[in-house]
């Protein structure tokens, strides 16, 4: 017997899981993680085909993994269901297209201007509304054309790989050159040549592109991890990914799952890097008059780090943050983009708008770049990383 | 492996049922550094959170009595806003889905206030939308059983119309959290309920009102309806079990507890007869968090831990992980015994924090 057949016994129907899921608190009639876990599993593993629409709904974001009391996996379950599920009409090709964010970088990035100056204009909207069922309220994140610069630093013992995810390596070079910045006082760092973590292949479904990431990266990873090189991320996304989809995804294969476990044991979130393993800033922290509101990300919270970043704002003087304690904003990457999910991921994200307008911040601040989107989309109250403000704090 | 990340406590509880809570809210009391650590919250979660301590192991109580554990069982729910009626040697009666009653020595206040079988006129108000409560047949079940046992108290039925724009939830909980999230919805869910409220003592309803409400929240609501209410507990997931879980967290958060839950433990960490800490199972690398003392609260299903062997010398078990509860009395077992964990373990981890 398999691990995971022994899972779905696991199951003690117990609903824990149903009372934890975002979509289910606000969408009437959805199954829940339950019964599209679990419950189909049992059917989907006598090969009877039971496609549903609800699988698409799964927003992926772990809740329900993290509160089953018995070790089972919901939207493990869910994730690969949706890889065998036929993607159909204009909503499956969108869905094709949003899983493949690494070329979609690529391409726009060869002339950014002009991609911003189409991708935002009304009329490529409204086309990208009816032809791809793209949510005419979103605006697309800009791409940069800014270029970062590394120092040298050779004679550094500590190696660091910076991993930096389609949405900093594309729509945020202002970010990354942040984030290298802060690595740079604690190693000598390199951007690591790796293509999308793989997280909106397995979020909308797309196998081929999801081997495709799982490849590339493990093949350009495991190198520099051997050579003693530490894997930062500064999404909290990507680094949920590289640790703990990475050797669930690749568990079947012995050798390229021990391959993915080195890279796993590997991989640090930014803030937990800093906080963790990080030596004291060699600069000191000038003081900063700012209230910030923290949104903890899902990925962040399926890492069983706490909230380095909380601890590391506070401790730039006079720095005022919160944690808005909010569930998920409701944007989960590329979910909050489709026309059909706009207005659910604006009712999931509510809590969170309401707990950022009460406090009144200065800004808001959240590891992840999607949560970001979606915060200043739903509350006018702009959102940052929070390395900027460690960046502010040190070069002022 | 490569274990890096460290976090130290003065007193480490494993757990999150009604014992982890309460042996973590004791430890907090005697100002101890607490963590608390669980994978997902446990079967007291999913029940109604009553308490019986009628048929419990005599052993089991001291020549003191019970006394000092169900006041601080009390004070602790109270002010977690999960307010708790009762009184040991008394019995509250419940009734439930199935149109019985079961018997509590304590029972939290969403139960209403009243002896539903004292009172004259109850009426049980059904949802157009919820398939496993079903007002007539509770209704039916109730007067029959009354009548057997002589009593002359009035049950009705009555559905309830919610005027209401949109599609009414059809489970417990969707309909809590619309009630918790949307003022409109609870404004209409209230209003609906006070139309029916003219003729009755006592309503009672599904465990719909919010998995957030507290206890004050709730007696407001009575007011607006006019009339007390009694909600029954559900099919898992139960609302009622949910909103006790939820406060007593916010209670813990609110005194200096740090919740670290959503993992698995890997392993506990012996030195001969002490144990150090726990290795929780968290992505890429396990995290160490280190302890003077460890409460052991893991409930009576956990495979991961077999806590009958554990007699070490700074482990404290209570709770259903003792594995010597009868039918009904786990709930009892865990105050008490969690109680004692929480203090003893609290007395090892501040001499060990002094020196």
């Amino acid at each position: 017997m398999r691990e995971d057949d022994r899972k779905l016994d696991y199951c003690l129907k117990c609903t824990d899981c149903d009372s934890a899921c975002p979509v289910m608190r606000v969408l009437p009639n959805f199954s829940g993680p339950k019964a599209l876990g679990p419950d189909l599993e049992r059917i989907r593993k006598e090969g009877i085909a039971c496609d549903t629409a609800w699988l698409e709904y799964c927003m992926l974001c772990n809740r329900c993994e993290m509160i089953c009391p018995n070790q089972v996996n919901p939207a493990e379950m869910i994730a690969h269901a949706k890889m065998k599920q036929p993607k159909r009409g204009r909503a499956g090709f969108r869905d094709r297209l949003l899983a493949g964010p690494d070329l979609l970088g690529r391409l726009c990035s060869v002339a950014p201007l002009f991609s911003n100056f189409l991708l935002r204009s009304k009329p490529t909207r409204w086309l990208m509304s009816k032809a791809l069922r793209i949510g005419t309220e979103r605006k697309f994140p800009k791409y940069g054309w800014q270029r970062v610069s590394i120092k040298k630093n050779g004679t550094s013992p500590h190696k660091i790989v910076f991993f930096p995810g389609c949405y900093i390596r594309y729509n945020d070079p202002h970010l990354m050159q942040a984030v290298i910045d802060i690595l740079q006082l604690h190693g000598s760092v390199e951007i690591a040549s790796t293509t999308c973590c793989g997280v909106p292949a397995l979020a909308n479904g797309v196998r081929s592109e999801l081997l495709h990431a799982l490849d590339t990266n493990v093949e350009r990873l495991l190198p520099a991890v051997q050579d003693g090189a530490r894997i930062v991320v500064a999404c909290t996304s990507c680094s949920h990914m590289l640790k703990a989809e990475y050797p669930r995804l690749l568990s079947d294969d012995p050798q390229r799952g021990t391959m993915a476990q080195i890279i796993a044991q590997n991989t640090y979130d930014l803030g937990e890097f800093l906080l963790e393993i990080g030596e004291a800033p060699a600069a000191k922290l000038k003081p900063m008059k700012v209230r910030l509101a923290y949104h903890a990300p899902c990925h962040l919270k399926g890492q069983g780090i706490g909230r380095p970043w909380v601890q590391l704002l506070r401790s730039i003087p006079q720095v005022e943050v919160r944690d808005m304690g909010a569930e998920c904003c409701g944007m989960a990457g590329t979910f909050g983009f489709k026309e059909e999910k706009y207005r659910l991921s604006m009712d999931i994200g509510e809590d969170l708008f309401s707990a950022i307008r009460a406090y009144n911040p200065d800004c808001a601040v959240s590891e992840c770049g999607t949560c970001r989107m979606q915060i200043e989309h739903g509350t006018s109250v702009e959102a940052l990383h929070p390395v900027e403000i460690l960046h502010r704090a040190l070069s002022r | 492996m490569i274990v890096v990340a460290t976090r130290e406590f003065d007193v480490l509880v494993i757990g999150e049922g009604l014992a982890g809570a309460m042996a973590a809210a004791a430890a907090a009391g005697e100002g101890c550094r607490v963590g608390l650590v669980a994978k997902g919250p446990g079967m007291f979660a999913l029940a109604d959170g009553c308490i019986d301590f009628e048929k419990l192991d005599p052993h089991l109580e001291p020549e003191e009595g019970f006394e000092r554990e169900i006041e601080f069982f009390l004070t602790t729910t109270a002010a977690a806003g999960c307010e708790y009626r009762g009184r040991l040697g008394e019995r509250i009666a419940v009734p439930t889905l199935l149109g019985t009653f079961r018997h509590a020595t304590f029972a939290p206040l969403c139960f209403g206030e009243f002896d539903p079988r004292r009172l004259t006129n109850v009426t049980v108000v059904g949802f157009p939308t919820f398939f496993d409560f079903d007002a007539r047949f509770i209704a039916e079940r109730l007067m029959s059983k009354a009548r057997v046992e002589g009593r002359q108290t009035n049950y009705s039925a009555r559905q309830l119309h919610i005027s209401w724009q949109g599609e009414l939830p059809h489970l417990e909980i969707e309909f809590a959290a619309q009630f918790d999230r949307n003022p409109q919805f609870r404004e209409a869910v209230v209003k609906a309920l006070a139309s029916v409220a003219a003729s009755a003592d006592l309503l009672i309803i599904p465990g719909v009102l919010g998995v957030n409400t507290t206890t004050e929240e709730l007696r407001d609501i009575w007011g607006y309806v006019g009339c007390r209410i009694c909600e029954v507990a559900s099919l898992p997931p139960s609302v009622l079990g949910m909103r006790l879980l939820r406060r007593l967290e916010d209670l813990l958060t609110r005194t200096g507890v740090e919740l670290l839950t959503g993992f698995a433990l890997s392993e506990l960490c012996m030195e001969g007869e002490h144990c150090r800490g726990v290795l929780l199972d968290t992505p890429g690398r396990p995290r160490r968090l280190e302890a003077e003392a460890v409460v052991v609260a893991t409930g009576a299903f956990s495979h991961l831990l077999d806590a009958r062997g554990l007699m070490e010398t700074n482990v404290f078990v209570c709770g259903g992980a003792l594995q010597l509860s009868e039918p009904r009395t786990e709930n009892a077992i865990a105050i008490v015994t969690a109680f004692r964990a929480g203090t003893r373990a609290a007395k090892l981890g501040v001499q060990h924090a002094r020196r």
